[in-house]
């Protein structure tokens, strides 16, 4: 009747709507007090409610994003808007989960949604590539959270995080024991499972792959909204349930090695969507700085370096979508791009040097507060380290700058605004 | 009305073959209505040929009576003049990035080169071709100089930072090489240039951008000349 219409557009428009209409209701509805729902399942209080909203202003900002991608790519797949507010969904009960069950169902949902994005483009061999990598590790995260789970269930016959607090509190893990033995491991399990999803180092090793194989917007969306539903789930389960210090040594070896592959690895990368993919791993190690502390000033800077590095993400990535045209895939593409669009130049080097932590910029002051958060909780080491690393990642962050601005390259490339 | 004109076509077509009869080899004219001699619309800037558009960039300016038709690419920054003709028809024309093209240039492209270069008329970027010039299916690589009146003919190349005189014509299939003033017609080698000469091609190409910007903010994204159709029309009361 309708001659077949690609309808990406209509449907992007549309689910941009939703996304709006939807904060808008979360942000009418401020709580006021801490209400349980759902049989203590899900929670809402004012941490839920940051998160989620900014969840949604990050996924309402994929969604612009995205807007002039599917034009030109012609890629008539509309379910993939559909699928992001599905995970959008998912993620914002994945921040209000209050049960290790919902948590996890919440994070299945969301992980189903992302394998199917990951493999939208169907006829592009490193898109479905991705896809399958991101499926298969995927699973295996999950099974491995769950497993998790089911070992913390086991152990104390309870699911629920304000039980397992109450169960916690003063609880010294140790090795010693026959069931604290059992709940230790549930908690590693459970630890392991959501570094697998937010690609800290040990357990990175897809991140690279998928990052520069999906579409560009799936992995914008990738970059930037599980970061945020993660974390805030990470903090929910790890400083309220299980706060601990033994885990601590966990998170502490993660960020310090997070930072360091971060630095090095994305040093070597040619392709713009590797670096990123790496330099995201980095940010994740200077996130777990703040989280690894434990400390009220810890959680706090974790959430202002979650926002900041979220705002930084979107904006490289609204870049990279705009100069998507030719094949825009490797970082000496740049070149020149001083000349042919200056502002969208300064633009890039701005967002750079905010991730590089260039002082007058926001991503200073994120970096300033972590560290300062783990000095004040004497975690020396860790601050040292992410000094280091985040001097080091100076380098390539600056390099992008350098072939903006000082490099002829052979082929010039025009971009269509 | 439209009965009444179409009849007339027909027997003025019938009246023509009658007359072609007669006197075979003979060009007749015959003035028919179909014809206008005064097209309101005036002659329009961007002219598609098949499946082939003019490509204008955002940020380019195509004086309002410059003529591009068929496969034309008027890349970011490139500009071209007053009563310039871009025809595109057979081949593809590209103007680079910042590169300009002078007032009452001609552009064509011959369907196949003789040479074994591409039949393509590509200019670079930060090109300078003089007003009055002829292009046909050449190349003029980077941060060349083409000067008033020259003729490129089929297959010619200039390359990068080189210069042609005012006036000369390059033969087909002749190249100037890197760095070099040519000229005359046909055009000969001159001298070579010199670094300050080379360093200063750029700097022509974008004052010359810098003019164009201000004669592209005298225009407006969407011309007024509708307004003043409509006024014709309700002069004489013709339906809308």
């Amino acid at each position: 009747k309708y001659d077949y219409p690609p309808l990406v557009c209509n449907v992007s428009w549309l689910g941009l709507l939703s996304v709006l209409i939807t904060i808008l209701w979360l942000a009418s509805s401020t709580p006021l007090t801490v209400a349980n729902l759902f049989y203590n399942n899900l929670i809402i209080d004012h941490f839920t409610y940051f998160c989620q909203v900014f969840l949604l202003v990050s996924t309402a900002s994929t969604i612009v994003m995205c807007l002039g991608y599917f034009k030109e790519e012609s890629l008539n797949a509309f379910e993939s808007i559909i699928l992001i507010l599905l995970s959008t969904c998912s993620m914002l009960f994945m921040i209000s989960a209050y049960d290790l069950i919902a948590m996890y169902l919440a994070i299945e949902l969301q992980s189903l949604c992302f394998y199917v994005i990951a493999a939208s483009k169907r006829d592009s061999e490193f898109s479905t590539e991705a896809g399958l990598k991101y499926f298969i590790l995927g699973a295996f995260s999950s099974g491995i959270l769950l497993f998790g789970c089911s070992m913390i269930y086991g152990f104390t016959g309870v699911t629920n995080f304000e039980e397992l607090a109450k169960i916690f509190t003063g609880y010294e893990i140790t090795l010693f024991g026959a069931q604290s033995s059992g709940i230790f491991m549930g908690i590693l399990f459970i630890a392991v499972g959501f570094l697998f999803k937010i690609t800290a180092v040990p357990f990175h090793m897809w991140a690279p792959d998928v990052y520069e194989g999906s579409p560009t917007l799936v992995t914008a969306f990738f970059s930037i909204a599980p970061k945020i539903s993660i974390l805030a789930n990470m903090v929910r389960v790890f400083i309220y349930s299980f706060y601990d210090p033994t885990w601590q040594q966990l998170f502490f070896f993660c960020s310090i090695a997070s930072m360091i592959l971060g630095a090095l690895a994305a040093m070597a990368q040619n392709k713009v969507k590797r670096l990123l993919a790496y330099s995201s791993i980095g940010h994740v190690g200077y996130l777990f700085i703040g989280f690894s502390c434990g400390t009220i000033e810890g959680i706090q800077s974790l959430l202002i370096g979650v926002f900041i590095y979220v705002l930084m993400t979107i904006n490289v990535f609204a870049i990279v979508l705009a100069l998507r045209q030719n094949r825009f895939k490797y970082i000496a593409d740049l070149g020149a791009l001083a000349k042919t669009n200056p502002i969208l130049a300064i633009t890039l080097s701005i967002t750079m040097f905010s991730y590089a932590g260039i002082p007058p910029l926001a991503g200073f002051c994120s970096k300033f507060y972590l560290f300062f958060a783990a000095l004040g909780c004497g975690a020396y080491l860790l601050a040292l380290i992410g000094v280091v690393t985040s001097v080091i990642s100076c380098f390539y962050y600056i390099r992008f700058v350098k072939i903006m601005y000082f490099d002829t390259p052979k082929k010039w490339i025009l971009y269509k605004p | 009305m439209a009965l009444r004109s179409v009849a007339r076509n027909l027997l003025r077509q019938g009246a023509v073959a009658q007359h072609l009869s007669k006197h075979p080899g003979r060009k007749t004219y015959v003035a028919d209505n179909h014809h206008v001699e005064w097209d309101f619309k005036g002659q329009r800037q961007i002219v598609p040929v098949g499946h082939r558009v003019p490509i204008v960039a955002v940020d380019a300016f195509v004086a309002p009576n410059v003529v591009l038709a068929g496969a034309v690419d008027v890349q970011d920054r490139a500009t071209v003049w007053y009563g310039s003709v871009l025809r595109g028809d057979l081949n593809r024309i590209v103007v680079g990035f910042s590169s300009s093209v002078g007032d009452k240039c001609v552009l064509h492209a011959v369907s196949t080169a003789p040479t074994g270069l591409s039949a393509e008329t590509l200019i670079g970027k930060y090109c300078t071709i003089g007003s009055f010039s002829t292009l046909r299916s050449c190349t003029v690589e980077d941060e060349a100089v083409v000067g008033q009146r020259c003729v490129l003919l089929e297959g010619s190349l200039v390359e990068m930072n080189s210069m042609l005189g005012s006036g000369s014509l390059l033969p087909p299939g002749r190249r100037v090489p890197a760095g070099e003033l040519w000229a005359g017609n046909p055009a000969r080698f001159v001298r070579m240039l010199t670094n300050d000469e080379i360093m200063s091609i750029p700097k022509l190409a974008d004052g010359l951008r810098e003019l164009a910007q201000e004669h592209a903010q005298e225009f407006l994204p969407y011309g007024t000349a509708y307004l003043e159709v409509e006024k014709l029309r309700e002069k004489h009361l013709l339906s809308m």
